[in-house]
Formats: C-alpha cells, structure tokens, sequence
C-alpha cells in the first residue's frame, strides 16, 4: 500500500514533483558547472597554445637575427682573408716557379685526394681517428 | 672545397692545390667563429 497516495494524493503528487524538481536543478547545475569548466579549461589551453606559438616565432625571429649578426661579421673577417690569400698564392706561385715541371708521384697524389675526401666528409673515405689515410699503402698501378 | 688533384700533376699545381685548401679551412673557420660570437651563451 502506498502510503503517500493512501493518505493524501495530492501531498504525494506534490512530492514527486518536488523530487522531480530537485533532481531537475542539480542536473541543471551539474550541467551548468560542467560547461563553465570545460570553457575554463578550453580558454587556459588556447592560452597556452598561443604563448608557446608567441615564444616559438620570438625564438625564430631571434635566431634570424643572430645569423644576420653572424653573417655580417664573417663578410667582414673574410674580405681581409680573400685579399691575404690571393696574395700569399701569388707569392708561393713565385718563390716555387723552379719546380714548375716538376711532377708530382702518382703515389703521392692518390693519397693526398684520399685525404681530400675524407676532409670533404665523404662517407666511402674511412677517416676516423687514429686511421691512416685511406688507401695508404697500397701500391700505385 | 678543392676538386681532386688530376692524375699527373705539377709540384706547382700542387702549391696552388694546397692555397686551395688553406682557404676553405679558413672560411669554414671564419663561419663557425661567426656563429660562435654572434651567439649569446
């Protein structure tokens, strides 16, 4: 026997509906929360989404600025290194006119363009140190 | 960089060979020290 309906229906019905009420606003209010902190949430992620694009494109712009900086100190330093240069390999050219004809052993060349290669960072040419100079050794054809 | 040496060479292409290569070591140097003083540490 139901005891709300048996003694006053419509106090039972009033019940109910109050039930229904109650669990109507805490589900409002849960649902209420539930939005105000995923935009929270959402709002503090596009937040940091941004500050770390911001630092990344400041670090970039940095960087570009260094390499300028760098760019224009070496432009400077290698213009007075140009001028030496050109200048001693004339001198040398000079000072060594009597060995003009004086051929170089094929033995010897073979070793100094193995020695080549390996300074141009040529991944065949073994030169790891403590290594000889690839190809030493070995007899000229 | 310097191209290899041909097969017969002179002593004197060799001394213009090795002005070769002083230079591209000075260049690569003179980058890398650049980049090393341009760079805050």
């Amino acid at each position: 026997v139901n005891v709300l309906t048996t003694v006053n229906p419509l106090r039972g019905y009033l019940a109910m509906a109050g039930a229904l009420l109650i669990a109507g606003l805490l589900a409002f209010s849960h649902f209420t929360a539930y939005r105000a902190g995923r935009a929270a949430v959402r709002a503090q992620w596009d937040a940091a989404n941004v500050a770390q694009e911001r630092a990344i494109q400041e670090q970039a712009a940095r960087n570009r600025d260094l390499q300028r900086a760098a760019e224009l100190r070496y432009t400077v330093t290698a213009q007075a290194r140009e001028v030496f240069i050109t200048r001693t390999t004339q001198e040398v050219r000079r000072a060594s006119k009597s060995l003009a004809a004086c051929p170089v052993p094929v033995d010897a060349v073979r070793l100094l363009n193995a020695a080549a290669a390996c300074a141009r960072g040529d991944p065949a040419a073994a030169c790891g140190a403590g290594d000889g100079v690839p190809g030493a050794g070995q007899p000229s054809r | 960089v310097p191209d290899s040496l041909a097969g017969s060479v002179t002593a004197q292409d060799l001394i213009g060979w090795t002005m070769e290569w002083v230079n591209a070591f000075a260049c690569e140097r003179g980058k890398r020290s650049a980049l090393i003083q341009a760079w805050p540490r």
